[in-house]
């Protein structure tokens, strides 16, 4: 009793916090409809900023800098303002500009600011764990139930802040002219604006809130954990989204039941499952991948604020944007709309380009660097069917990948070589085999968990990846019988052709060049058949399509279905190139890359995965010799960061954009409306 | 038949005058380590460590010694290639630093491909030893570290009921399963095993368990941002046991985030500043001049690297010009190179024989333990 006594209390303390920074989530949500992962990176800054003001001085950018050292409460105040005027900041510039864009534009931009904040959070206050500064409450000793169920003070404080803050919030939506301005734009935003409210206020005003919330969660959480930490964000924030999801997304008292009931969860899960606190963060994803195929709308939710959104998603982007910009561009898309109109034939120029520079460059360097492009090309090339093409943000593509590399792996390690003995060279054709076998084996689990997300809006299937992302990561470190756990495997062998070892820098970029001219091949193929129209017409209107008779449903599933089989399959040479894999290898930042790389080079082209890999992978390996960038390593993720929310911005159609394939009808680009336009 | 001649007096000439000469060589050290991201406290100490070692190398005259640092962020994929960097570049000479055991074995491939010798310091997994013939490291491994502790804990303190957590990677899991295995040989009984995830915060429902155990003593197989929430935690929930950890809390930033809560902690390393020797001296008070802080562990280590390179390229250099091949086999003659972790002597494994400390939090500060081994 006591056991479950304590279980509960600690499940409590968890919730409320969980729920303190669902709310932030659901509100904007209700609001614009937008997921904004930056809410993460907010709930740190809200630690930092209290910490910073709590304590005598502060080391920031290296230097000693002297400090207010405010109790907790005003230091508090202090610092859910300045998250929240953050949040106001960060609305206006990276998500305002693209309020008319379709939802996949803005949720990009999100991760882009989630990226920034956290790199410039670790570059001010170092990457050491910030210890949070003392309050008096604190050292008060705990409160002792029944004997035996031990709960701080703050642990009180904590719990009785996150009812009244949620009480507040729903009095004053439910009573104040603001409040109710919200509701009438979370209903319709043409119509509130049609009768006079000031929709940007609006939506300015729900950021604040929304900030202020997810620096309270934050500052909270670091004071019960006693540490603030530049990543400290990201898994509360998931778990914080989780909550708003479950509960159902734009409902404030449902992101409090949300958060309460994975709080409880993640509690009893973790005290009455077998090492249980190994699994937790599976625990929660699970529950809501499961709540999505029963009840997609959430405990709360409304179903009306899942329908699908509209607008093309790479459209009206070069309308906007300074005249020096669009012209520069101008030039550049001349030159590659001229080599796409060349079709195969600049195809072939360039491979033969790339087979000129494989055979030339005489540095093994280079060439594993090239080979790591290559790779990341394809990776980037298969999520862009699914993001680029059909118009769906996945974030849980590394786990496909991960399939596909752990698959060959177990196979040829763990169990022929360790179990039966089999000398890998001997069964050098089973590397061909495992190719598509990988493919089809991931195609598998991207359809099973795309299926649950179909009728709903593509935000839900971001999160659901996002979820199943983590869940395979968790798998692979604690399943140690199937995938060794974090040690990894050792000893994947390199590839190899009737007993002829491809194991040479050279031989691995060639070997990487022909499988990318298949990936290649047969996207291409497939755009640019039936399925490739259906997808670009679910993506510039999914209503549209369905009216014109797409099956949605269908196509959306073959997106998913090609986007994993790709994953798979690059993810066996992926690990037969590095010979060494382990659950490090497949983090959530590595997706977060990959869709960088893929927004960079152009979405719904097939050459720019391969330009955004080329650009992002050789200019990591240059700044390492910068020594600025050996003074503060995390600025080179700020800076692709920020370049990422300026090609949003700017130029959503990424670099290479002009060699964008072309099946959308002339009529219906922006480009001709605007020639009407001038004439 | 003249021309060889010729070419053997001459390349004789060479050989002779070459010592002679005493050109200075220029030793480019390829270091890589986690410096940035959320493991990156292991790799600066180390490099803080490293640095002061080559300032000092640099100073004595002769070789001058240069780093060349790359940051792996803590990510596999990083290591290949950083290692291939550092392989075709003809001026590295030696490899040093390292966080991840996961990224050294990655590494070793490409390293074993141009021959390029390694010398780690903070990367402790047993799946490292033998691993290649160019790989060295000068830190103990977990297998050795975490029976010491075992031992240590059963027979020195006399510990009955002992409750295993660890984190959920390999440095974790090692350490654990070592110490659990001397622990029960010594007759402790292990009352329970949990893991956890490294950047885990909330341990309150796994501490909730482990209460409900009734243990005498908590072993924490992990770094120290976990075990000083681990161990807040654990007081706050009213467990009394004795907290014992490992050389990965051996961290000054242990008080700092644990404060009251890690007192009586007991931990182990290869270094501590409260243990002065001679040895240590002149280390304690150059690296609080130049970085105003107490060194830990792992810029110990970093630094007792520097000093073995130092000695490893002198004898090398007795040979003719210093390679990368006669740098590796310089490294297996080394015998007894003093330094603050104790003497270093690379056996044919790749490891090193070394002693532990067992150290008390005591007032905020490590000090030695009252019992000994």
């Amino acid at each position: 009793m006591d056991y479950l006594g304590q279980l509960l209390a600690n499940g409590l303390v968890l919730g409320a916090i969980y729920a303190l920074a669902a709310v932030a989530f659901t509100l904007v949500y209700g609001v614009v409809r937008l997921v904004n992962f930056a809410f993460g990176e907010l709930f740190m800054l809200g630690a930092f900023l209290t910490a910073s003001l709590m304590l005598p001085e502060v080391r920031l950018l290296g230097t000693i800098v002297p400090m207010p050292g405010f109790s907790l409460p005003v230091a508090a105040m202090g610092a859910i303002t300045l998250t929240a005027a953050l949040g106001v900041l960060v609305d206006r510039i990276a998500y305002r500009p693209l309020r008319n864009a379709p939802r996949l534009a803005p949720l990009i931009t999100s991760i882009a600011v989630s990226v920034v904040l956290q790199s410039l959070a670790q570059t001010i206050w170092g990457a050491e764990e910030l210890r949070f500064p003392e309050f008096y409450l604190a050292t008060l000793p705990p409160v002792v139930l029944f004997d035996s169920i031990y709960l701080s003070v703050m642990d009180l404080v904590v719990m009785a802040t996150a009812l009244a803050a949620m009480l507040g919030l729903s009095a004053f939506i439910a009573r104040s002219s603001l409040g109710r301005a919200m509701r009438a734009s979370a209903e319709d935003q043409m119509a509130a604006t049609l009768v006079g409210i000031p929709v940007n206020r609006v939506v300015a005003a729900a950021f604040a809130i929304g900030s202020g919330f997810a620096a309270l969660a934050g500052l909270l959480y670091a004071q019960t954990y006693g540490f603030a930490h530049s990543s400290m964000g990201f898994l509360p924030g998931l778990k914080a989204l989780t909550a708003a999801v479950l509960g159902g997304i734009g409902s404030i008292p449902g992101a409090a039941l949300g958060g309460l009931i994975l709080g409880l969860v993640e509690a009893l899960g973790s005290g009455y499952l077998p090492n249980g606190t190994a699994w937790k963060d599976a625990i929660s994803f699970v529950l809501l991948v499961g709540l999505l195929y029963l009840r997609p709308q959430g405990l709360l939710g409304k179903p009306e604020l899942n329908s699908a959104g509209r607008g093309s998603l790479l459209g009206g982007a070069s309308e906007f944007g300074a005249a020096w910009l669009r012209t520069s561009f101008a030039k550049v898309d001349g030159a590659l709309a001229r080599a796409a109109a060349g079709g195969p034939r600049a195809a072939l120029a360039l491979l033969a380009l790339a087979i000129l520079v494989g055979a030339l460059v005489p540095s093994d360097y280079w060439l594993r660097i090239l080979t790591m492009v290559v790779i990341y090309g394809m990776l980037a090339s298969g999520l862009n069917v699914i993001v680029g093409f059909a118009g769906l943000l996945d974030l849980g593509f590394v786990a496909f990948w991960a399939v596909g590399s752990y698959l060959t792996s177990i196979l040829f390690v763990l169990v022929l070589k360790d179990q039966f003995g089999v000398a890998p060279a001997d069964i050098w054709w089973l590397l061909y085999l495992n190719l598509p076998l990988a493919g089809l084996l991931a195609a598998g689990f991207a359809v099973l968990l795309g299926t649950p997300t179909l009728r709903l809006r593509g935000d839900y299937l971001a999160i659901m990846t996002l979820g199943f992302g983590e869940i395979v990561r968790v798998v692979a470190i604690n399943w140690m019988d199937l995938t060794n756990g974090p040690m990894g495997i050792r000893g994947i062998p390199a590839p190899n052709l009737f007993g002829i070892a491809l194991g040479s820098p050279r031989a691995q970029f060639f070997f990487a060049l022909a499988l990318a001219v298949l990936v290649v091949f047969a996207i291409a193929r497939l755009v640019r058949s039936y399925v490739g129209r259906a997808w670009v017409a679910i993506r510039e209107d999914e209503e549209a399509a369905e009216a014109m008779g797409v099956p949605t449903a269908r196509y959306k599933l073959y997106a998913y279905a090609a986007s994993g089989f790709v994953g798979g399959f690059v993810g066996v040479f992926y690990a037969h190139s590095q010979q060494y894999i382990s659950p490090l290898n497949f983090s959530l930042f590595e997706n977060i890359l990959l869709l960088m790389l893929v927004v960079l080079g152009g979405l719904g082209t097939f050459v720019g995965p391969f330009v955004g890999a080329l650009i992002w992978i050789v200019f990591l390996q240059l700044a390492l010799d910068l020594p600025f960038v050996q003074a503060y390593p995390e600025t080179r993720f700020a800076l692709l960061g920020v370049v990422l929310i300026v090609l949003m911005v700017f130029r959503p159609q990424g670099l290479a954009a002009s060699a964008r394939v072309a099946l959308t009808m002339p009529g219906a680009r922006p480009g001709a409306r605007r020639v009407k336009e001038v004439a | 038949m003249t021309i060889t001649r010729i070419a053997a007096a001459m390349l004789g000439i060479g050989l002779l005058a070459s010592p002679g000469m005493a050109r200075a060589e220029e030793i480019t050290i390829g270091f890589t380590a986690a410096l940035s991201g959320d493991f990156a406290a292991f790799g600066l100490n180390m490099r803080k460590g490293l640095d002061l070692a080559v300032e000092a190398l640099n100073k004595k005259g002769g070789n001058t010694y240069k780093i060349d640092a790359v940051d792996d962020r803590g990510e596999a994929r990083e290591g290949v290639l950083i290692a291939q960097r550092f392989c075709s570049d003809k001026n590295v000479d030696v490899v040093m630093g390292y966080s991840f055991s996961s990224i050294a074995l990655a590494a070793i491939p490409v390293f074993n491909e141009c021959k390029l010798p390694v010398l780690a310091s903070a990367v402790t997994s047993p799946a490292l030893s033998n691993v290649s013939p160019y790989f060295r490291r000068n830190v103990l491994t977990d297998a050795v570290q975490g029976a010491m502790m075992g031992d240590y804990a059963a027979k020195t303190l006399g510990l009955k009921q002992i409750y295993v957590l660890n984190q959920q990677d390999d440095y974790g899991i090692g350490v654990a399963k070592a110490f659990s295995e001397a622990a029960e040989k010594d007759g402790a009984t292990i009352v329970g095993t949990e893991s956890y995830l490294l950047g885990s915060k909330d341990f309150r429902t796994l501490l909730t368990k482990v209460r409900a155990a009734k243990p005498d003593a908590i072993f924490i197989g992990g770094f120290y941002t976990e075990a000083a929430k681990i161990a807040e935690q654990a007081r706050a929930l009213g467990i009394k046991a004795q907290l014992l950890s490992t050389d990965g809390a051996l961290n000054v930033e242990l008080m700092k985030l644990g404060r009251g809560a890690v007192e009586g902690m007991i931990v182990y390393g290869m270094f501590d500043p409260a243990v002065a020797t001679p040895a240590t001296e002149g280390f304690l008070t150059a690296y609080k001049a130049t970085f105003k802080e107490d060194p830990s562990a792992w810029a110990a280590l970093g630094y007792d690297a520097g000093m073995a390179l130092g000695a490893a390229v002198e004898l090398a250099a007795k040979d003719g010009p210093v390679t990368r091949e006669s740098l590796n086999t310089a490294f297996g003659k080394l015998k007894d190179v003093p330094g603050v972790t104790g003497p270093t002597t690379f056996d044919a494994s790749g490891d090193r024989a070394g002693a532990l400390y067992f150290l008390e939090v005591k007032d905020g500060t490590f000090g030695l333990a009252p019992k000994q081994p």
